[in-house]
């Protein structure tokens, strides 16, 4: 059930005073734009010169890969595994889900719903803290997978940076590969999650607390019609093959998400997924990643206003 | 922009990120009669145990099925008698390894008790017992005489009996000629298959 007190998420102001404001804004990221060439030319080029923000709305970067390994092959090398892991990552705090399984069937052409084959998933999870102290890096390595987590705290400047990641899961995959004696990698994702709330950008809300989405970011926002304002649930997917490289896609969603630290939020996430059948070499993984970041830069830079990314504080290295 | 209803489904796995709150999904289901709650049986989707930090793994012949009891938290391997918390169920393996080897220690010195005995006997239906036993076994001292070596070894055994070594196992034999004696203690699997020949000594 909504609470009739929690914040609405507000499409664009549609008040003149809002709108008028909203103009200034957009005057004043041109005039910004035009005479800083380094950002104009990071938007034109991002490749070869990524943009880079000081204070970017991304609040966890995942990096994953997918193997082949048996389960023989997990359960007999774990033990060393996670003695080799808790130096690093001492809080051990398995995920543990409960799934049950939906299906609509139809029984003498009444829809039912039933539900079949629940099943218990546990999967190993190491942190450097755990879940009551908010995470911080965490790893996750059920059978033929690793991932690595890192969170980042746009309150406090949000300085953690892909590099990071790359940094420590450069450190990590060898080990993993090498211990688990990963035969070939299937799969590879990197995965963005950027939160839109209060506390990354403040100045996109109106004094009732709504977010004024539509002038944060450019897809999924403008719903055509009239309307007052976007309410939850708010929940947008969109799938795209990608150009380059072969077997690449991005998944873009746009979702409401409703915490206590954060009130009225909406999450952006981008996550490239590259599938192929590569060798487990830990060298043309991390370029896997490199490539699926790039993608996310790009997107990055086109799924968000002008207006939004001059408040993430561009820089110029 | 095209859109391809035809191209295969993508599966993203968006909880692997911590921010996510994981959601269950949910549905209104009407019944005729008024439901108690009751317990729901999960699969829990494992085909080994690891023993002794997974040098030694107990092979399951069938899915452990997990009940979960809503009125107490508690959930509960069928067959296994092993119950714990439902928050403690990432332990249901250690617990299920250590049912099983408390039963087979108590098995071994013939000190089950009749009730034990009937745990013991819904648990080896669950495992594959002959493959944990020759897994577990100590291997043997046994003196042979090589055959014929590279690329196909065979041996004589003291016995008279004679037995093709497959290449891997055979690479401790590496350093014998055709008609060399030897000892060594051998680790034999099902069929007396030949798993490991180790502490090899010329005799």
């Amino acid at each position: 059930m909504t609470n009739p007190k929690t914040p609405r998420l507000a499409q664009i102001a549609c008040s003149r005073k809002h709108a008028a404001k909203a103009l200034a804004r957009t005057l004043a990221i041109q005039h910004f734009a035009k005479h800083n060439a380094l950002i104009a030319v990071s938007f034109m080029n991002p490749v070869e010169h990524p943009a880079y923000y000081q204070n970017p709305p991304i609040i966890e970067r995942v990096a994953s890969v997918y193997g082949d390994m048996t389960e023989e092959t997990f359960e007999s090398l774990f033990e060393d595994w996670r003695s080799m892991v808790q130096a690093d990552f001492p809080v051990y705090e398995p995920l543990k889900d409960w799934q049950i399984n939906v299906k609509e069937v139809t029984e003498e052409r009444i829809p039912v719903f039933d539900s079949t084959e629940p099943i218990l998933k546990v999967t190993p999870r190491f942190s450097r803290k755990s879940s009551q102290q908010g995470f911080d890096w965490s790893l996750r390595c059920p059978v033929g997978q690793f991932t690595m987590n890192m969170h980042s705290n746009p309150a406090q400047g949000g300085s953690r940076r892909y590099s990071n990641l790359r940094d420590e899961y450069s450190k990590w995959l060898p080990r993993w590969l090498r211990h688990f004696e990963v035969g070939k990698i299937r799969y590879i994702t990197l995965h963005y999650v950027n939160a839109l709330s209060r506390i990354t950008v403040p100045d996109f809300h109106d004094s009732e607390g709504n977010l004024k989405l539509g002038q944060v970011i450019t897809v999924f926002a403008h719903i055509p019609g009239e309307h007052e304002c976007l309410m939850p649930p708010l929940d947008c997917t969109a799938t795209v093959r990608l150009v380059g490289p072969p077997g690449a896609t991005l998944q873009l969603t746009v979702k409401d998400c409703l915490t206590h630290t954060t009130g009225a939020a909406v999450l952006v996430d981008f996550v490239v997924r590259i599938v192929g059948e590569f060798p487990a070499d830990p060298d043309r993984i991390i370029n896997l990643l490199d490539e699926a970041h790039a993608h996310i830069v790009k997107r990055f830079e086109l799924v968000f206003t002008p207006e939004a990314k001059a408040s993430f504080k561009p820089a110029t290295s | 922009m095209i859109f391809a209803p035809t191209a295969p489904v993508a599966d993203y796995d968006r909880n692997s990120a911590e921010c996510h709150p994981h959601s269950t999904p949910s549905a209104m289901v009407s019944k005729r009669e008024p439901v108690a709650p009751k317990r729901t049986v999960y699969a829990f989707p494992r085909t080994v145990l690891p023993v002794e930090g997974g040098r030694l793994l107990l092979r399951l012949t069938r899915t452990p099925r997990v009940a979960l009891n809503p009125s107490n938290g508690e959930c509960e391997v069928l067959n296994w008698d092993v119950r714990l918390p439902a928050t403690k169920a990432e332990d249901l393996p250690r617990e299920m390894a250590r049912r099983f080897l408390q039963l087979f220690s108590k098995a071994d010195s013939g000190e089950l008790t009749e009730q034990e005995q009937a745990g013991w006997l819904s648990i080896l239906d669950e495992v594959d017992f002959q493959a944990f036993c020759v897994d577990r076994a100590t291997p043997h001292y046994m003196e042979g005489t090589l055959v014929s070596g590279v690329p196909h070894f065979r041996i004589e055994w003291h016995d008279g009996t004679t037995q093709k070594i497959s290449p891997p196992v055979a690479r401790s034999l590496s350093l014998l000629k055709p008609g060399d004696e030897f000892g060594a203690y051998v680790k034999l699997g099902i069929d007396n298959e030949v798993l490991a020949i180790d502490r090899l000594i010329f005799i």
